[in-house]
């Protein structure tokens, strides 16, 4: 398939999902009431309040944090040159989590602006530590120490998690704590994550290029012209304000960040610009579609985001890879 | 190599006689001697054998990918597991017909469902690489998504009950649990040693292993089988102990010095973990215990960094 193509199949697709999410919900609203209330108009509130403050914020809060983690993921990988790094696998996802919970638990009353701002705080803090042991394995950014090392890190970082919430007698809110949630949005919210999505993703897409150049070796990239050390100290930066504003909105959603630039593989869309639209667009219809999904099915209990991102993704890849032979590069 | 030895066999002694708890060497009361027998000395055979169990299972996955992120994990056996548990549990709803349901569920699923990786990963391309490991995450997220789900539409007693028996831990360590584990276990490491030359010729190119007369593709898939059989078997009677798989290798590695370690060394480097982070979690929150897995994975994991960064520094 083209480049191209699969752009625009993706935006459609995005497109029919927006509608099919805006329109399916507890509550039953006519096409005609839905639309009215999405255009704001008052004259049927309670449409107004559905639409408006119900499932608007929480689409675009889905499709955003899908997008910031499928970046970050594609980020995260061709960074650290290795086809299973993402800001998760480092442990930066789970730092971040971490820090919303503590400042959470800490001060139950605080601004939430304060909490996101914890949250980045947690992503930093654990992006320094790889970058001290970076520092300290006298090798460079990549290397398979590091890897491990990250792995390690987001595994004491995940058992801090559940043990901070099981001490504080939060176990039936454990699912939503590790496994992304989407239950509470607001407007607030969004005007708090918005910005630093944005901020980087822009710099994601003008790094894109450059970083693409990292994947022959730090030498090589440095005799094609790229500034190895500020093309790196850009690329952590923007993994670390994508990867902790999309926690901060919607806990840590797993297996996006991983999976969908594995999707669109380097062999499907060659430039890397477009391969990051395409991703930030798998990434939104993955998230976008999973919250409908745990929508639809939470009845009794309200079911996680993550396990809808994780089987719906799981599904696709697994499928994917089995429908076709790859032809040998 | 051969000092990381010593100390490793020592280390081992002395904790298995520690976690005892009691003077063997002079004179027991009764009820002393029953507690010894009849839960410490099975407990300490457990540790032994699922810490082993696990390190190698991990040594072998991680030597056969040739990629150092590799455990039993990557082959869905800890999801499978657990899946296979949770389901057992739904459907019998909590009326368990015998004790020896769940570890043997556990581990038949495990090893269906490396299998299933296999055909699935085999079909496409080789098996080494990035291939496996996507499809294995893959297929593990589909099934931990299905043990969710099933756990959240089931009583919430049964969710407890099955998260109590896949948190990695010894508490229910018995001399029925012993030897239930003890056949398969020794057939399984008998294998892995006499399996120990060919994956580590794995650990070369294909073609120069091809080259010499092996046959690197058929040895990687036997490496693989048997690596994921190790981990089910470890699974299904003690639950999850990933972090164990992932670690112990790597410690072995980087502690005892050479590139290719001897394969008891990795063995023991696993058991010693688990043996020392069962006898934590019995120390500390008294009357209860934490599982061994947590401990582990919060004791284990700054340990293991530092491990790391030392070794990279004398370097």
């Amino acid at each position: 398939m083209k480049t191209g193509a699969i752009v625009w199949l993706c935006t459609l697709a995005l497109l029919a999902l927006c509608v099919v999410s805006l329109g399916t919900g507890t509550a039953t609203l006519g096409a005609r009431e839905a639309w009215n209330g999405l255009l704001g108009r008052k004259d049927n509130l309670e449409a107004y309040l559905i639409m408006r403050e119900a499932r608007l914020p929480r689409l675009l809060i889905a499709l955003t944090v899908g997008s910031a983690l499928a970046a970050a993921g594609l980020l995260t990988q061709t960074l650290f040159r290795n086809p299973l790094a993402t800001p998760s696998v480092l442990g930066i996802g789970n730092a971040a989590n971490l820090g919303l919970l503590l400042a959470v638990v800490l001060a139950p009353d605080l601004h939430e602006s304060t909490a996101v701002m914890a949250s980045f705080g947690g992503a930093a803090a654990s992006a320094l530590v790889i970058a001290l042991m970076g520092a300290a394995t006298q090798s460079k950014m990549d290397g398979d120490s590091l890897i491990v090392g990250g792995t390690m890190l987001a595994a004491l970082e995940a058992s801090l998690v559940v043990a901070i919430l099981f001490f504080h007698g939060l176990s039936n809110t454990m699912l939503g704590w590790t496994l992304g949630r989407l239950t509470q949005v607001d407007w607030a919210q969004i005007t708090l994550t918005l910005p630093p999505i944005a901020l980087g993703l822009a710099a994601a897409f003008v790094l894109a290029p450059q970083l693409e150049a990292f994947l022959l070796g730090d030498a090589l990239a440095a005799s094609l012209g790229v500034r190895v050390p500020l093309v790196e100290l850009g690329a952590m930066a923007s993994i670390v304000v994508l990867a902790g504003a999309a926690v901060a909105a919607a806990g840590p959603v797993p297996y996006v960040g991983l999976i969908v630039p594995h999707i669109f593989t380097r062999k499907r869309v060659r430039s890397p610009r477009w391969r990051l639209a395409a991703c930030l667009l798998g990434g939104a219809l993955l998230t976008g579609f999973a919250e409908l999904l745990a929508r639809l099915t939470s009845q009794r209990q309200i079911i996680p985001l993550g396990i809808w991102t994780m089987a719906g993704g799981a599904a696709f890849f697994v499928a994917l890879s089995l429908s076709r032979k790859e032809r040998p590069a | 190599v051969k000092r990381y030895g010593f100390v490793l066999v020592a280390a081992l002694a002395v904790l298995s006689l520690a976690a005892l708890r009691a003077n063997v060497f002079g004179k027991l009361a009764p009820w002393e001697r029953m507690a010894v027998v009849e839960f410490r000395v099975p407990r300490i055979l457990m540790a032994l054998m699922l810490g082993s169990g696990m390190a190698l299972s991990g040594w072998i996955a991680q030597s056969a990918t040739r990629n150092p992120l590799a455990s039993p994990e990557i082959l869905t056996v800890p999801a499978a597991a657990s899946f296979g548990v949770m389901l057992t549990l739904w459907l019998s709803k909590g009326q368990l017909l015998s004790s020896h349901l769940l570890p043997v569920t556990a581990a038949s699923c495990g090893i269906v469902s490396a299998l299933g990786v296999f055909l699935c990963a085999g079909r496409r391309r080789g098996l080494d690489g990035s291939g496996l490991l996507l499809i294995g995450i893959s297929l593990a997220s589909l099934l931990s998504a299905g043990t969710l789900f099933i756990a959240l539409n089931s009583p919430p007693n049964l969710y407890q009950y099955a998260i109590g028996y896949l948190t990695g831990s010894l508490a229910r360590a018995s001399w029925e649990y012993v030897w239930m584990l003890l056949p398969a276990w020794w057939l399984l490491m008998w294998a892995a040693l006499l399996a120990r030359r060919q994956v580590e010729a794995l650990l070369f190119e294909d073609e120069l292993v091809n080259g010499l007369g092996g046959r690197a593709d058929i040895s990687r898939r036997l490496a693989l089988c048997l690596s994921a059989a190790l981990g089910a078997v470890c699974a299904g009677v003690g639950g999850n102990f990933a972090f164990l798989g992932f670690a112990a290798p790597h410690i072995a590695r980087r502690a005892s010095g050479g590139v290719l370690q001897p394969l008891w060394q990795v063995a023991a480097t696993g058991a010693l973990l688990l043996l020392a982070s069962d006898m934590i979690g019995q120390t500390f929150w008294r009357p209860g215990e934490v599982p061994a897995g947590i401990v582990m994975a919060v004791a284990g994991a700054p340990l293991f960094v530092l491990v790391l960064l030392r070794r990279r520094a004398i370097q």
